[in-house]
């Protein structure tokens, strides 16, 4: 909510307090920080009250809204009647004369609006019988209708809020009049800017700095001028009961006949009420999205009383109207048409069919709906709004407590991960769902977070991809990894009906070598031999050839011998 | 837009009532209960292809298409894909 409400960074700590506290889940919860979804948020501003690490601001418009007094125009202040509560011991009129100090030309109450919205709920509940019937007063409830109820949307009634319709009235009567509105609500200021008709909003707490920044303390000022005063104030205005519970319902000076008056106040009962709107019938519901309405508004100033506390004061303000002022019989509309529409508002959001929630699910482990505990632990009342919400990329899968702890405490996922074998496990599409720190070494993964990644960026799963392709597991006895330089024995095997495979990987790098190295060795032995031997078969050879030679010789030279003997002897 | 689901017999024993159970379902879920009227219908003569159903929408009989092979569990994928497109223009 870049505009009204927004989440102050880096202070958020991943305790989805605001998330499981959010009426209608209007936080995303990325990379452990929260941020509100626009068209989402209904603007209660429960957020802002429940984080522990306050870090929710709303925008303001004060310096815009300074420039305004400070400007030439005529600014006039609708106050809701809750000022009673936020400031007390001050009346009315030495609220007017702090307000004049600070440049405005004019205050009036909102409650003046108010009377008017109870006297057209009136006439509209007098004319025709509504099966129900759903104040529209609160901004941030008519906001919860038309985006999340549309059926309850024909029962809200199609009447202006009091501020609007006080604006409207002043408009009327000072034409030229640059309204401000100053509240305790933060849905109002969305309220204001999409009415066109009011030019800012003030918070009581952006008030109250203001009068502290000027040094204007509301209890010592007298009135001043008291020419353009209300009067219409003349009659005990009983809208002035408004921000408390019960209070519409008691503004009536006769209520309709033929209706059960019901207040609901609080989302969280909103919401039920709202659920089961198709089985109410005759009901008029005076319904506040704050719990105790509006006096306990997320941008009241608080009081050590609580709420309570609060709601007294007003009450007791508006008896102090009773009695000091004639009753106000007026059940005539106002001449202005107070009529709002309130249309159907549909908010983004992708709706994600039953297959594609159980993938969802089955990504941290839930299986089937015994496996939905549905325990609220991410800030998701139920699993599927979750599944929901990671689908629509609201939230991070593995935001589940009930699966974190598992993963933590299971003694398996211990052993996987400090396995000596490389150990992956791929989903059908081929992407990584969880690696060990010896496969991230075996295939050379130096990123930190690989996890959703496709595994195709950092190795080669052509094996994978045919144990998918067919089934069946997959051996591989060598398998060599060229970025590494490392040798594996790849098994590969599918789990859990088939959709994810996962591969155990052996380092044999060391074995591959050694067995190298080895048969280099016995190959040089081996030519080493063969030279020896041909060597030492030329050597006898030549010494045979020599010696057959000289014996040859000496036979020729003996026979010689022997034959010139004999012819000597016969001669 | 109309969807008329045939409740003929062939279809009924393949299964309509269940069809027309989880119609009414994937309706509610994606906000389409308005924009979409189911209605049961006759056999449409497509016996051999049920259960079968017939769309009709922008008032004009013209713009007919036929659904085939629907069960329980493929509602939604065929609402997702044929249907909600249609009524979202």
């Amino acid at each position: 909510m870049a505009e009204y409400l927004e989440f102050k960074p880096a202070r958020c700590r991943d305790c989805y307090k605001c998330l499981r506290e959010c009426p209608v889940k209007a936080i995303d919860v990325k990379g452990h920080q929260a941020f509100i979804i626009e068209d989402r948020c209904i603007l209660c501003g429960h957020c802002t009250r429940v984080c522990p690490q306050n870090a929710k601001f709303v925008h303001s418009n004060k310096d815009q809204i300074l420039k305004l007094l400070a400007s030439n125009n005529r600014v006039v202040a609708s106050v809701a009647p809750s000022f009673i509560s936020c400031f007390p011991g001050v009346d009315f009129v030495s609220m007017q004369t702090a307000l004049e100090a600070l440049g405005f030309c004019f205050a009036e109450e909102t409650a003046v609006g108010a009377n008017a919205v109870t006297r057209e709920y009136y006439r509209l509940m007098d004319r025709e019988h509504f099966p129900n019937f759903i104040t529209s007063a609160c901004p941030a409830l008519c906001r919860l209708i038309q985006n999340y109820y549309p059926k309850a949307l024909r029962y809200l009634a199609p009447v202006d809020s009091p501020m609007i319709a006080h604006a409207k009235i002043l408009r009327n009567r000072i034409p030229d009049a640059r309204i401000v509105f100053i509240g305790p609500c933060i849905a109002k200021k969305r309220e204001a800017a999409e009415s066109g008709i009011i030019d800012g909003v003030l918070t009581f707490e952006e008030l109250a700095d203001l009068f502290s920044d000027r040094g204007i303390s509301t209890d010592s000022l007298t009135p001043a001028a008291q020419i353009l005063k209300s009067d219409q104030s003349r009659k005990a205005n009983l809208s002035k009961g408004y921000p408390i519970n019960t209070g519409i319902i008691h503004s009536f000076p006769q209520r309709p006949q033929g209706y059960e008056y019901m207040a609901v106040d609080g989302a969280d009962r909103c919401v039920k009420v709202l659920e089961n709107i198709e089985h109410l019938n005759g009901i008029f519901l005076e319904m506040n999205i704050c719990e105790g309405a509006c006096v306990n508004g997320p941008c009241a100033l608080t009081t050590e009383g609580g709420y309570t506390l609060s709601a007294a004061r007003v009450q007791e303000y508006v008896r102090q109207e009773q009695k000091d002022l004639p009753e106000d019989k007026c059940l005539e509309p106002e001449k202005l048409s107070l009529m709002s529409q309130y249309p159907r508002i549909r908010p983004h959001g992708m709706i994600p069919t039953e297959k594609e929630i159980e993938a969802i699910l089955a990504r941290t482990g839930k299986y089937g709906p015994q496996d939905e505990l549905n325990c609220g632990g991410c800030g998701f009342a139920t699993c599927r709004q979750k599944a929901w919400a990671v689908y629509n990329g609201y939230a991070d899968v593995d935001i589940c407590v009930p699966y974190m702890r598992e993963r933590a405490e299971s003694m398996s996922f211990e052993i996987i991960r400090n396995n000596p074998n490389g150990i992956v496990t791929l989903d059908t599409s081929l992407c990584i769902l969880d690696i060990n720190e010896k496969a991230r070494q075996l295939f050379g993964i130096e990123e930190y977070n690989v996890k959703g990644r496709p595994a195709v960026d950092f190795f080669d799963t052509t094996e994978f991809m045919m144990a998918l392709n067919t089934k069946t597991g997959r051996d591989c006895e060598k398998y060599f990894i060229p970025k590494t330089q490392s040798y594996i024995q790849l098994t590969i095997r599918l789990l859990g009906g088939h959709d994810v495979v996962f591969g155990v990987m052996k380092d044999i790098t060391r074995d591959v070598n050694y067995n190298e190295k080895l048969s280099k060795v016995k190959m040089e032995t081996l030519a080493t031999t063969d030279d020896v031997i041909k060597k030492q078969m030329r050597v006898a050879q030549e010494i045979a050839s020599l010696l057959g030679e000289t014996t040859a010789e000496t036979k020729v030279a003996l026979l010689k011998l022997k034959q010139t003997l004999q012819e000597g002897e016969e001669a | 837009m109309i969807i008329k689901i045939c409740i003929g017999s062939s279809c009924h024993l393949k299964g309509s009532y269940n069809v027309i159970t989880r119609f009414k379902e994937v309706l509610k879920k994606y906000d389409a209960e308005e924009a979409v009227e189911l209605q049961a219908a006759f056999c449409l003569n497509h016996c051999a292809e049920g259960v079968s159903a017939k769309m009709e929408y922008s008032g004009d009989s013209e713009n007919e298409i036929f659904l085939h092979h629907l069960s329980a569990d493929n509602v939604e994928e065929v609402f997702v894909n044929k249907i909600l497109p249609l009524i979202q223009k």
